[in-house]
Formats: structure tokens, sequence, C-alpha cells
């Protein structure tokens, strides 16, 4: 298969897909360094201090104690505009998307804040810590009813759906297999369940704003006894069950499939999965196999994919449809990122939500199936108008490294390209824009005209691409 | 964590508050609060940018009775728009900084708007994000100026007299200062916020002393936000950061910190009366529980009586400290013994 050629469009593609893009600035600061190098530096250079959080905190006090929804999903927003460690921002993302919770259950933002932090900090390890984390999360255990599952009563919803949607998808085991994995997990719950899950179902913060929510083991209500599951039998309990989940080649194959749809090509809904093969076998194979290689770390099997022939040809380049957060970021990212000034950054997360994806507030717990579901007549017409107001804006970064290059009529479509983090267009669009430029616009090239062209150049197809 | 540890005693009174994020008996993000000569307690609410009908300035008094309130959210004159400090001069008016505006708005002692001052800029008598404010016996008004990373002095009518500082870590510099107090015998302590310590200074920027540096043991400051100083000369400070109160005597010598210990108020009782569910399910509640290894922010926002981002620490007539526990909507309320 043919591969992408040059380094500096491997580098831009990598930003794509990897993070959020990359302004013509960073793609310029990593052009000298060779491509298997910046894939490390993307992943492993972790920053101590990726946003202040302090002076978010301080200025902006409803990201302290994010009570409310908008508010959770705007905190979220600003740290993907704004981080200087992008790579944990867009591993939670595409977490957040395979174990989809939701605030129009639990009402309060902070439980959804601190599970995205727990993405944050366990997504990129090893799986199985990441599934034992997730099924302690509070947020996920009031989200799927896990405080209703007792040892003598048990309630199957997270054991249905641990296996379903968080590993191994249909198929894969029985019924039976259900009802045991469910009564492993009898007893994990929160503290002080029978109060807060009043305030939940009452909606009230009253009298002193919401208590974050612990997890607890009470162990006077776990299942004690035998369980046989997935051919195996012993006093299974939570973490013994997450540890035969991940050994599991459906498991690999599940996740690699989810790898494969979130960062190379968009592929068929989850939901089809069982039915149809993957796109492509042999990528999935590969992921598989780096996945049992790294004892089931993540980053691992991410670097060994950015640094394969599966993500670097030129097949998949500019062909999977941004999903609306990454619309957003990109684009406020190449604007030159997010004041601490709240308005902005509700607005981001409000277009988000507009163009289809609410962060923190999905469909249902099977999350966002994503790729050509991401865009209709309405999402289209949002995407642009965002694009173009932020990126067209004359008083932001874009525009003004655009003017002071002293653009002409010859060479203000490159430039503007360029400037929007190196974008392509088709040959068709790109003719079509040289000849409206050429017709219909003055000699003398300022910043009006500039913001005109960007204003194009968003609006197209390929913009909407990664 | 234990509640309180301390050498010197320090005994929890009362809680006085409740979350009322639209308005009424209540707060919303509280930020700062001040006593007047009527031993009225007057409340800023900031509010948040999607629950603007919060912003308001509260006045009631330690002892649960509600007043009214006045202001609004707003760009215009009689409007806030990011409320941080409030101080009263010897009439009783009432000064208000604006972090948003780079305002400073006066009332009268029962509300009523009077006038605004103040403009961006980082020339003398111009402010960027004013912050922390106090008002001294001869009405002088000690502005912190945050983004100019100063103190500036004024009139009551908003007329420059002097200033001192610049952005730095060294002796009489800045790093986003917060919150200002005046001492006993008329020095000025600053609440140096990002370079997590106290600065004190005479009344024309001498620099006198400091203490505190970054960390979490005891002693130790993290982001400062407020300061205040009782009539023994023991030194309270709104350890924000470390989510914690911490005392100091005149020597900086730590003497004792509070964690918060918080019980319900009577205007949340009042209101679980009226929520029998709430008030049912509230009995098997444990304020205090174990908790995972988190740090002091998450700690805070699992355990209801603690305080959660304490921004502002006040004395009163009675020597009571008053703790403004800004995440929970409410006041805690502790004793010297």
């Amino acid at each position: 298969m043919a591969t992408i050629t040059t380094n500096k469009s491997l580098t831009t593609h990598l930003l794509r897909r990897a993070v959020f893009g990359g302004t013509k600035e960073e793609i310029d600061a990593l052009n000298s360094i060779e491509y298997d190098h910046i894939v490390d530096y993307l992943l492993d250079n972790k920053h101590k201090d990726p946003v202040p959080v302090d002076l978010l905190r301080r200025y902006q006090m409803e990201f302290s104690d994010v009570r409310t929804a908008p508010t959770s999903g705007s905190y979220w927003m600003y740290r993907m505009a704004n981080s200087k460690f992008p790579f944990e921002e867009k591993i939670a993302l595409f977490w957040h998307r395979v174990f989809a919770t939701g605030q129009n259950k639990l009402i309060q933002g902070k439980v959804m804040t601190t599970q995205i932090e727990m993405l944050r900090k366990f997504g990129e390890g090893s799986f199985e810590k990441l599934l034992i984390e997730l099924s302690k999360n509070p947020a996920m255990i009031m989200w799927l009813d896990n405080q209703d599952n007792h040892k003598d009563n048990i309630n199957e919803n997270y054991g249905r759906e641990i296996l379903e949607l968080f590993s191994m998808g249909v198929g894969n085991y029985t019924e039976k297999d259900i009802k045991e994995c469910s009564r492993a997990f009898t007893g994990w719950t929160i503290e002080n369940m029978p109060y807060n899950a009043t305030k939940m179902r009452n909606n009230t913060a009253r009298p002193f704003g919401y208590i974050a929510w612990q997890f607890k083991f009470d162990e006077n209500d776990h299942d004690f006894e035998v369980k046989e599951f997935l051919g195996e039998k012993g006093d299974f309990n939570g973490e013994d069950i997450v540890r035969i989940i991940c050994k599991q080649k459906a498991t690999a194959q599940f996740i690699a499939r989810h790898i494969y749809h979130f960062y190379i090509k968009d592929e068929l809904p989850v939901p089809q999965w069982p039915h149809e093969d993957p796109i492509d076998p042999n990528a999935i194979e590969f992921i598989i196999e780096s996945y049992f290689k790294h004892k089931y770390n993540i980053k691992e099997v991410l670097r060994d994919l950015f640094k394969s022939e599966y993500f670097k040809t030129e097949a998949i380049y500019n062909k999977r449809i941004k999903s609306p957060t990454e619309v957003v970021v990109n684009t406020v990212r190449l604007s030159g990122g997010l004041d601490i000034n709240s308005q902005e950054v509700y607005k981001a997360t409000g277009s988000s939500r507009l163009m289809g994806q609410p962060l923190m507030d999905p469909t249902s717990v099977e999350g966002w199936q994503g790729g050509e579901e991401w865009i209709n007549t309405g999402s289209v017409i949002e995407r642009i108008n965002f694009c173009s107001e932020i990126l067209g804006d004359v008083n932001k970064d874009v525009v003004i490294n655009i003017v002071k290059q002293n653009p002409n009529k010859k060479n203000v479509l490159n430039l503007c390209l360029d400037e929007l983090g190196y974008s392509k267009l088709e040959r068709s669009t790109k003719i079509a824009i040289e000849e409206y430029i050429e017709n219909s616009l003055p000699e003398s090239i300022d910043s009006a005209e500039v913001s005109l062209i960007i204003k194009l150049i968003v609006s197209t197809r390929e913009f909407q691409m990664n | 964590m234990k509640n309180t540890i301390s050498k010197t005693k320090f005994k929890y009174i009362d809680t006085v508050g409740f979350t009322a994020d639209v308005g009424g008996r209540g707060f919303h993000l509280p930020r700062d609060l001040a006593i007047n000569s009527e031993e009225k307690v007057f409340v800023i609410n900031r509010s948040g940018a999607i629950h603007t009908l919060g912003l308001r300035v509260s006045i009631m008094d330690v002892n649960h009775n509600y007043y009214g309130e006045f202001s609004k959210f707003g760009k215009n004159p009689g409007e806030l728009y990011w409320p941080c400090s409030i101080t009263f001069d010897t009439e009783d008016n009432v000064y208000i900084t604006d972090e948003y505006t780079h305002t400073i708005s006066v009332f009268e002692k029962d509300g009523n708007f009077l006038e605004r001052w103040g403009n961006k800029g980082n020339k003398q008598g111009e402010v960027n994000s004013p912050s922390g404010i106090v008002c001294d016996q001869n009405n002088e008004l000690f502005i912190v100026d945050l983004h100019n990373d100063r103190i500036q002095v004024m009139t009551t009518s908003g007329k420059f007299l002097r200033e001192w500082g610049k952005k730095g870590n060294q002796e009489g510099e800045f790093n986003k200062p917060w919150g200002i107090a005046l001492g006993n015998n008329n020095e000025i302590l600053v609440a140096d916020w990002r370079n997590d310590r106290i600065q004190i200074f005479d009344k024309n920027g001498l620099f006198i002393d400091k203490f505190g540096s970054s960390g979490t043991e005891e002693g130790d400051l993290s982001r400062p936000s407020g300061v205040c100083v009782d009539k023994e000369g023991f030194i309270y400070v709104a350890d924000w950061g470390n989510q914690r109160v911490q005392i100091f005597d005149e020597k900086f010598n730590f003497i004792g910190k509070l964690r918060g210990q918080a019980k319900l108020s009577k205007w949340a009782k009042d209101y679980l009366n009226a929520n029998p569910d709430e008030k049912r399910a509230r009995e098997s509640f444990s304020p205090v529980i174990n908790i995972d290894n988190v740090e002091p922010h998450e700690e805070s926002a699992r355990i209801e009586s603690y305080f959660w981002d304490p921004t502002s620490v006040v004395i009163d007539k009675n020597g009571h400290l008053l703790v403004l526990d800004s995440n929970r909507n409410r006041i805690q309320i502790y004793q010297k013994v």
C-alpha cells in the first residue's frame, strides 16, 4: 500500500489523529525530527501542569465545584483546547465514547468530571487496571445501577454492559456468564448511597452543594460464593472477573476495533460488529498482537500502531470524519486556544452539542457511533458556522499571522491552507477557490479578504475530515 | 486528616448559610465577606457563567437573620460581573471590586448604588482586575491590582495616592496576589497567591516581613486567598489550595489549622424539614467517611463537613473566626479557646 511520503505530511496526520491537530508553528517545529521520535514525544512528554487548574478555579469558580452539565463539559472543553499534553485528553475522549456515561441521569457534574479524570489517568495504561477503575467509578456505578446489585437480588445492568459494551462485544459470552459476572460485582456501591441517591433523584444541590461520590465495597452485600465465568470456576470478585475478561481474544478484538475506529478509519456502527468483518482484518490482527505483547498496555499499542504501515498509509490520509468535539477543539487550538472567560468556553461546548456530541451527555449507553452519522444538514451548518466565526475572526491568530506575510492573489490560498495546520484540498475544490480569488477579490489582499478565503476553506468537505 | 490539630485550641461554633443559586436566603459561590459597624455580614456571591441569577450581595448576620440582597449580574453601573472583594468605609458605605470590568462599585449600606470608578490599564490610578480591597480608618482604600501585581492606594472616590509592587518573587514583589487585610499596628498583609506566602508592609508600601512557603505541611501554604488578624495578633490564613485555614502567632509560628467541621445550619435544617424524603435519607448519612487517597480539593468534594475552597477569613467583634466556605455556600464559625 502507498504510504504518506513526506515527514511533514506524516507529522500533520499524526497530530490530527493522536491529538487534536497541530498549528503551522507546531508542525514546523517538529519537521526536522524523525517521525518515530515525534510519536514518542507526543505519547511520553507528559506535562506536569498541562493546564493552569488553580487559575481556572480562581477566576471561574464554577469550574471548581463543577456542579452542572454545561459546566463540567466546558471545564473539559477548556482542558482539551489548552492542554500542553493533549494526548491524554484525546485518549480520555476515546474512552468516553466507549464507556459512555451521562449526566442526564447522574445530574451532578463533579462525578462526571472525576470519571474523565480517571480516564485521563488510567486510559493510557493497562486495560485491566482501567476496567477495574471503571467498575469502581461512582459515576459508572450509579449510571448502570450497580448500587442496586445485591447478593440476594442481583441487578444485571453493569454485569451485562461490561461484557457487551466495554470489553468483549455481543456473541462471546452466555446469559449465565452475565449473571455470574453480576454476582461478582455485588456490594460494589458508593458511600452514603441512600442520601446521595435521593439528592440525585430530587436533582437538588441543597443544602451545601453536591457531595462527590466515593466507591465503597460493602462486604455484607457481596456474594462470596463460587461462580463459573467464561469456563473458569472460583469465588470470584470484580477484579477476578476483569482479569478473566482481559485475557480473552474477543476482548482484544473488540478493543482493537474501537482503536481502529477512533484512530485509523471510520468503522461500521458497533451494533453491526458481530455480523460484519472489520474493514481491515490485518490491521485488527496487528493491534490484537500488540495488545497481548504489551500486556494490555494501551499506550504501547498506540505507539506500535502510529509507527505501523496501517497508520502511515495514504489510503487513510484525510479520510476520517472529524467528530464534533474534534472539530471544535481543532478549531480553537488553531485560533490560539480559549480564554479563561467562560462565555467563550461555554460557546465552544454548546457548538459541540449542536453538532451532535454533547460532552458527558451521550445519547445512550452505546455512546456515539461516529462516521457518517455525525453528518446531517443541521450539523454541517453548525460546523461551518463555528469554524468560520472562530478562524475567520480578524482579531485572532490565524488571520493575523497570514496578513503579516503580505499575501497576494497568487499565494494567499496556500498561506491560508498552511496556517490552518497544513490543510489539503482536492484539486477541483482548489481550482474553484483560485478562480474565485482571481475573479472576485481586489489586488490588495488584507485581513477582510483573508478572512473570506478562510471561511471558504472551512466550508469545504475536506476541512471536516482528519 | 484530623479535623483540628493545634497547639492553641479552636472550637467549632456554628454554620451559617445554605445553597441558593437563584437568589434569596443563602449563597451561590460566595467569594468574600465583610462585617459592617452594625454587625451585619455582607457576602459577595460571584455565582457562575450559567447561573448568573445567583450573583448578588447578601446581607445577613451570624445569628441566621437574613436582611436582603442587592446588585445583580451585568456590566452596567450598579451591576457586577466578576465581583471579588468587599470593604466598608467609616460611614459603612460598601466598596466592591470587579475583576472583569476593572472597576470598584460603591453602594450605600442598604445597597443603593452610588457610583463606579476605575479604568483598565497599568498606569497610576488604572487597574487590571482589582481583587482584594480593604479600607482603613482614614478612608484610604488599599486595592490589590491583580494583573499588574501591585498594591494601589486610592481615596474613596478613586483618586490615586500611591502604589508598590511588581511581578516577581522577591521581597515586595507579587505573583497574582488576592486577599488583603489590615493588621493591629497599621500594617498591610497581602495574600501573595501564586508565591504561596503572606507579605507584610507598612501603609507606604515599605516591606516589613513575609512568611509561608509552598507545600502541604504545617505552616506551608498553597495559593493563600485571604488573611486576617485578631486583637491578640494571631494571623489567620485561608490556605485555599490546601483546603484549610492555618493560624500563626505574631512571629509567624504555626499554631493551628482547621480542616472544617460544618454541621447543618439553621437554614439547612429548615430546608430538610420541608423535604421529608431527604431528611429521612440523611438519617443514615455520615458526613466524614473513609475516602481514597486523593488531593485536598477532591477530598473536600467528598466530605461535606470539610472546607471546600475557603476564600476568605474574617474576625468579628466577639473574636469569632468566620470562614467563607465557598463551594459549600456557607460560613463556618470558630472560636479560640
